[in-house]
């Protein structure tokens, strides 16, 4: 059992966790934020100019992320 | 039984796990895009298997062994990997047909530690490695992908249960993207396991047979994949995501939580995530275990009470069993195959037989692209549900309906007769036609027209009327003054 215990690389299994949700959190949070820009307020029929670029730029910060990922993925890059 | 051809079927078989990984896993990357109808089902599978083809040919640096420490690595003969691959092949099916997503890397880790126990005994098998290798992450994939997604969730939504149509029509977008990455990242690592299981078995067998010229297939330890090797994997892997393994689709999909654009987004992202993460930091985690519990998460963070937890019982069930099971059918198929080339073909007869018995048994209930968003379960030996009852054969001991109902398409259902009650037609309150103003304007002009000369016509009625009562009046008067005339003349006379 002891050995079990030193066999586990708890260090990696608490990154691997705190990376998974911090990146979720992120991405989630940018997409909700950008969508927020997007969409039009209250008493209006569409979202102002400023309003949309705000909403592309969240995007293009997503995007981004996703780059990363790519990156992540293909060992070419790395 | 000679080398050449020992290495031919053990390569083919390879492949045939490759297939099976594919179609038990394409549900990893579209089951969410299915069920919220981001991808209409076909277009979903061919945009995985395309996903899947690049990321084998993106990554080919094969791992260097088999079983990635969980088994004494110079205990595997091709022998072994053969009987380790029948045994995934199997539990993958069987797991299929229930619908049931499992992890494939579990199950052919599974047969090989059966495989090798049946071959060395325990002294094979390094417990610790099973235990940190694959029971822990087991327990953990789940959890970090349900926490992330249920984050995620509850961040799209920002407290409310619901969001606009053109929010979600945005998040239905950036479903897609997550979707075909997790798909990608599928093409690159499980790809690369089947390349590297032939290549361990072209060096083996060019050890065994030894010589020197080496021949065409030949590979020398330490060498990179051949480039067929590299080509025939991806379209495996490919070719068995295209397939669908709907069964699985629709459990993922349907089968844990009814499930919105916004928390397929959620779900597909934070399985995104922990791919990621745990490839690239040392704790690797399988695909399925992660999908699957970042479903339950969104499901979780929405709607709980419409969590299905039976469906994630069952699930756990099969997560626990892949293992010992995997190991038990890997473990036996080594056993016969230690006989010699009879017990080669005997196993290679037992993988061919269950497989198309299993076949056979899922065509009873059959799910495709057509109907796996039809229903929520998959069932094996019991009736389908009626919503999935496409033909109906008419009984002639029915007996006869009114006229007026027996039109009715719920007339011909088999149920009838057996005391259950068909399930009625959902109601849809019809919706009333409303016209456009200018011809509401138009009608309204043109009922007060009809009303103006409704009016006048019995105005003219009235006065006709009144005119002829008029004249009947003064005719009777004439009459009854031409009578007094008359009869007075008579008297004078």
């Amino acid at each position: 059992m002891p050995s079990l215990i030193y066999a586990i690389d708890w260090m990696a299994l608490l990154l691997v966790a705190a990376v998974s949700i911090a990146a979720t959190v992120i991405i989630a949070a940018l997409m909700s934020v950008s969508n927020y820009f997007f969409h039009p307020p209250k008493g209006e029929e569409k979202a102002s100019q400023p309003r949309r670029i705000l909403g592309f730029i969240f995007l293009g910060l997503m995007a981004c992320v996703v780059a990363f990922g790519l990156y992540l993925m293909i060992p070419y890059f790395h | 039984m000679s080398v050449e051809l020992i290495i031919l079927i053990v390569v083919i078989t390879a492949l045939i796990f490759d297939f099976t990984n594919g179609f038990h896993d394409a549900a990893n990357a579209m089951a969410t895009c299915v069920a919220t109808g981001a991808f209409k089902p076909k277009m979903a599978v061919l945009l995985a298997a395309i996903m899947n083809l690049i990321g084998a040919f993106l990554s080919t640096n094969v791992a260097k062994t088999i079983s990635g420490g969980i088994v004494d690595d110079q205990l595997i003969t091709p022998q072994t990997v053969f009987a380790a691959l029948v045994g995934a092949i199997l539990w993958n099916l069987l797991t299929w047909l229930f619908g049931l997503p499992s992890s494939s890397s579990h199950a052919i880790f599974g047969a090989l530690i059966g495989a090798v126990l049946v071959q060395a005994g325990l002294i094979g098998i390094h417990f610790s490695t099973v235990a940190s290798k694959i029971l822990l992450p087991a327990l953990v994939a789940p959890v970090v992908a349900g926490v992330a997604s249920y984050l995620g969730t509850k961040i799209a939504y920002k407290g409310k249960h619901n969001l606009p149509k053109e929010s979600k029509k945005r998040y239905r977008n950036a479903q897609r993207v997550s979707s075909l990455l997790v798909a990608l990242s599928h093409g690159t690592s499980d790809g690369q396991k089947t390349m590297g299981i032939i290549t361990l078995v072209l060096v083996a067998g060019t050890l065994q047979l030894g010589g020197d010229q080496m021949p065409w297939w030949g590979q020398a330890p330490g060498t990179g994949p051949h480039w067929w090797v590299i080509l025939s994997a991806g379209i495996a892997i490919a070719l068995g995501t295209y397939s669908g393994g709907w069964r699985i689709m629709r459990t993922m999909g349907k089968g844990m939580a009814e499930i919105e654009p916004p928390q397929g987004f959620a779900a597909e992202t934070a399985g995104m995530s922990c791919i990621l993460a745990s490839s690239h930091l040392g704790f690797g985690l399988s695909t399925t275990h992660i999908v699957s519990g970042a479903i339950m998460g969104t499901g979780l963070a929405r709607t709980p009470e419409e969590v299905r937890w039976n469906t994630a019982k069952r699930m756990l069930i099969a997560w626990g069993l892949t293992l010992p099971a995997a190991a038990l059918v890997g473990g036996l198929a080594a056993w016969v195959a230690h006989f010699g080339s009879w017990g080669f073909l005997v196993v290679l007869a037992v993988l061919v037989i269950g497989s198309v018995t299993i076949k056979i048994v899922s065509s009873k209930n059959h799910v495709s692209h057509e109907n796996v968003n039809d229903s929520h379960e998959v069932t094996v030996l019991a009736k389908a549900a009626i919503s999935s009852v496409t033909e109906t054969i008419p009984n002639p001991l029915a007996p006869a309906l009114p006229e007026e109902i027996a039109d009715h398409p719920l007339a011909a259902s088999p149920l009838r007769l057996t005391g259950l009650k068909p399930r009625p037609k959902p109601k849809v309150p019809k919706k009333k036609k409303t016209p456009p103003k200018s011809k509401k304007k138009k009608q309204r002009k043109a009922a007060q027209q009809k009303a103006a000369v409704a009016k006048a016509q019995e105005h003219e009625a009235a006065r006709e009327k009144a005119a002829k009562a008029k004249a009947a009046k003064e005719k009777a008067a004439a009459t009854r003054a031409a009578k007094a005339a008359k009869a007075k003349e008579v008297n004078d006379a």
